[in-house]
């Protein structure tokens, strides 16, 4: 079965090891969220899962194969990356930039079918009226989801076989909307058998859509299973030096982390605690 | 977004294929530009000291190719031996600028590269300065021959400095790059400046009138030399417009496309330095063509590479040719560098260009 797989993966850059000693994987039809303080090597680590970054050691597999002994257009055909912030600054029509996702997939000759799933996915997104708008007039948020939609083409709704999604904080333009929406839509990718790696700060949303939950804090896996088994009063505050509480929420069941304090306020509450008077 | 996820797309309800409706929109457009660059191409020929009327250039045309006997006996002489291998040739000389100015912008992302930029053009200019200085005593096929070699190996040896100070573990750094492209520039520049200052008199003003740039030494035998070099590296430059799509995304991008930028850019910049090294050789230093044609394509039809790409030879080609027309025309019988001609056009285009950019008028 295809598997996506980082083992004892350690990637370095500029002289510091940035991402150590790292196990994780995703099978298709799995969610998989990464989250940690900012700094963490969570961009790096889905730099090496994409194979754009090589390791320092260990290594990441596609279907038990390394990543580097991939082609590049195979690999393209295998998994799309969303990045943080990208750097496009000519003015394509929007429809044209999603098109591009297609590319692996139809070599540059761009179908009535490209051009419908295209327009599906900016539906997807919810901007199906900016498709003839020119990129660099939109707004941040709007670009997000633009590329968003791109990286969706590119996983391609209407394929069966094992692909995987890689999402670099994708909602880190977008109001609360459509921040849930995109992770909804990345979910749905999911059921349809894409296996989803999403790095998030949300750790609301990452309760709320992912299956398995990835805590990296200083480059190293801190703890990775079920929301639940993460996302714990002590690990958030080991990790994030917060004071939280973590609570089912009556109605989606979901678990909900809910910040009381940060680290001043919380060696202030643990001080008075300590020393009562 | 609430939509669910399609599937299967059913391909009938598309809302009307327009990704086809722009693949003609663009064929239209660069078939338009092939009308634009044959007029001026047949207007030029009647142009210069001695003036042919448009039917007149036509029938020394149709007699040159099918060898009829219609046509004026001068007139087929200024028409077949020195205007039709110099039209031919600054069509040739524009076409390279344009298509390496655009695609050097493309791999830099940034609309103001230009092969002056990266060492290529002045890189050109030290060789054939050196070619000049030192093999004065050269006559003939050798000497023809030997300026734009020379032209081509300079630009190449400055790129390719320029390329691997750049690179570091395999990745090209675009803004050190252009840096170092300052520099290589500034270095050239001096050597530029020693030779000069050793030259004699005769070598300074043959210099002086190259670097101004000319197409006066465009021969059927100039044309032999330049054209198979020039049009191979066009072709292969033109083959990379879906590559360079993609690369304005961005470097990862294009990586997470299925394409090695880093392969895109070693390949558009030896492309470049091989194209524009032997036209300049030939021709001179002729600014701004590579920095306005594709600027020009952008703002009239978007960024899209497989209409700039195309669009720049044919635009380059026909400016270079109607340039050169007016450096015939406006003194004559005297002749006016075609490279002062451009600068003089080019320069004030492209700062109105950049105001209006700056105003956010698009």
């Amino acid at each position: 079965m295809s598997e996506l797989r980082a083992h004892e993966l350690s990637v370095r850059l500029g002289g510091n090891t940035i991402v150590e000693n790292i196990s994780l994987g995703v099978r298709p039809g799995e969610f998989l969220a990464v989250v940690g303080p900012s700094g963490a090597g969570k961009s790096t680590l889905l730099g090496a899962l994409s194979g754009e970054l090589r390791e320092e050691s260990g290594q990441v597999k596609l279907d038990d194969r390394a990543l580097h002994r991939w082609r590049l257009d195979a690999l393209a055909r295998r998994r799309a990356l969303l990045p943080q912030s990208p750097a496009l600054t000519f003015p394509f029509p929007v429809i044209d930039v999603v098109l591009m996702g297609r590319q692996p997939l139809n070599e540059g000759r761009v179908s009535r079918v490209d051009e419908v799933i295209a327009r599906d996915c900016l539906r997807l997104v919810g901007i199906e009226h900016l498709a003839e708008r020119a990129y660099t007039t939109l707004s941040g948020g709007e670009r997000q989801r633009v590329h968003f939609a791109r990286v969706l083409a590119q996983v391609g709704p209407e394929r069966d076989d094992a692909r995987y999604l890689l999402l670099d904080e994708p909602t880190s333009q977008l109001d609360v909307a459509h921040a849930f929406s995109a992770l909804r839509v990345a979910r749905e990718f999911c059921e349809l058998g894409v296996g989803v790696i999403c790095v998030l700060h949300d750790l609301n949303l990452a309760a709320r859509f992912a299956d398995t939950i990835a805590l990296m804090a200083r480059g190293q896996l801190q703890a990775i299973g079920a929301p639940h088994h993460v996302l714990t009063t002590d690990l958030l505050a080991t990790h994030f030096g917060v004071d939280a509480d973590i609570v089912d929420h009556p109605r989606t069941g979901a678990l909900q982390v809910v910040v009381l304090g940060d680290r001043l306020s919380f060696d202030d509450h643990t001080a008075t605690e300590a020393t009562p008077c | 977004m609430s939509a669910a996820i399609p599937h299967s797309p059913e391909v009938g309800t598309a809302p009307s294929a327009r990704a086809s409706d722009r693949a003609r929109r663009r064929r239209a457009a660069l078939v338009g530009l092939s009308g634009v660059l044959a007029l001026v191409g047949l207007l030029s020929l009647g142009a210069g000291a001695v003036a042919i009327a448009p039917g007149e250039v036509w029938a020394a045309l149709m007699s040159l190719i099918f060898g009829s006997t219609s046509a004026d006996a001068m007139h087929l002489a200024v028409v077949g031996s020195i205007r039709a291998p110099r039209v031919l040739f600054g069509a040739l000389v524009g076409a390279t600028l344009g298509v390496s100015g655009a695609a050097l912008q493309g791999i830099f992302r940034n609309p103001l590269a230009d092969p002056g930029l990266i060492g290529v053009s002045s890189g050109a200019s030290l060789g054939v300065a050196c070619a000049m200085m030192l093999g004065g005593s050269l006559t003939g096929f050798v000497a023809g021959a030997m300026i734009p070699a020379a032209g081509f190996v300079g630009g190449l040896i400055a790129t390719m400095i320029v390329y691997r100070l750049a690179t570091r573990g395999g990745r090209t750094d675009v803004a050190t790059m252009l840096l170092a492209g300052i520099a290589i520039n500034a270095f050239c520049g001096a050597g530029l400046g020693l030779l000069i200052y050793a030259s004699s008199d005769t070598e300074l003003r043959d210099f002086t009138l190259w670097t101004l740039g000319s197409l006066t030494t465009a021969s059927w035998k100039t044309l032999m030399l330049a054209t198979p070099v020039a049009l191979i590296a066009i072709g292969l430059l033109l083959s990379q417009q879906r590559q360079l799509n993609a690369m304005l995304l961005g470097e990862s991008e294009a990586y997470h496309l299925g394409i090695d930028a880093n392969r895109v850019k070693k390949r558009v910049v030896a492309l470049s330095a091989l194209a524009v090294g032997a036209s300049v050789g030939f021709s001179g230093m002729i600014g701004f063509v590579g920095l306005v044609v594709p600027h020009l394509l952008r703002l009239a039809g978007g960024a899209d590479h497989r209409l700039v790409l195309p669009g720049s030879a044919l635009l380059g080609a026909a400016l270079l040719v109607g340039a050169d027309a007016l450096a015939r025309t406006v003194a004559a019988p005297a002749e006016l560098p075609i490279g002062v001609i451009t600068s003089l056009i080019g320069a004030p285009f492209f700062l109105w260009l950049l105001t209006r950019q700056l105003r956010g008028v698009r």
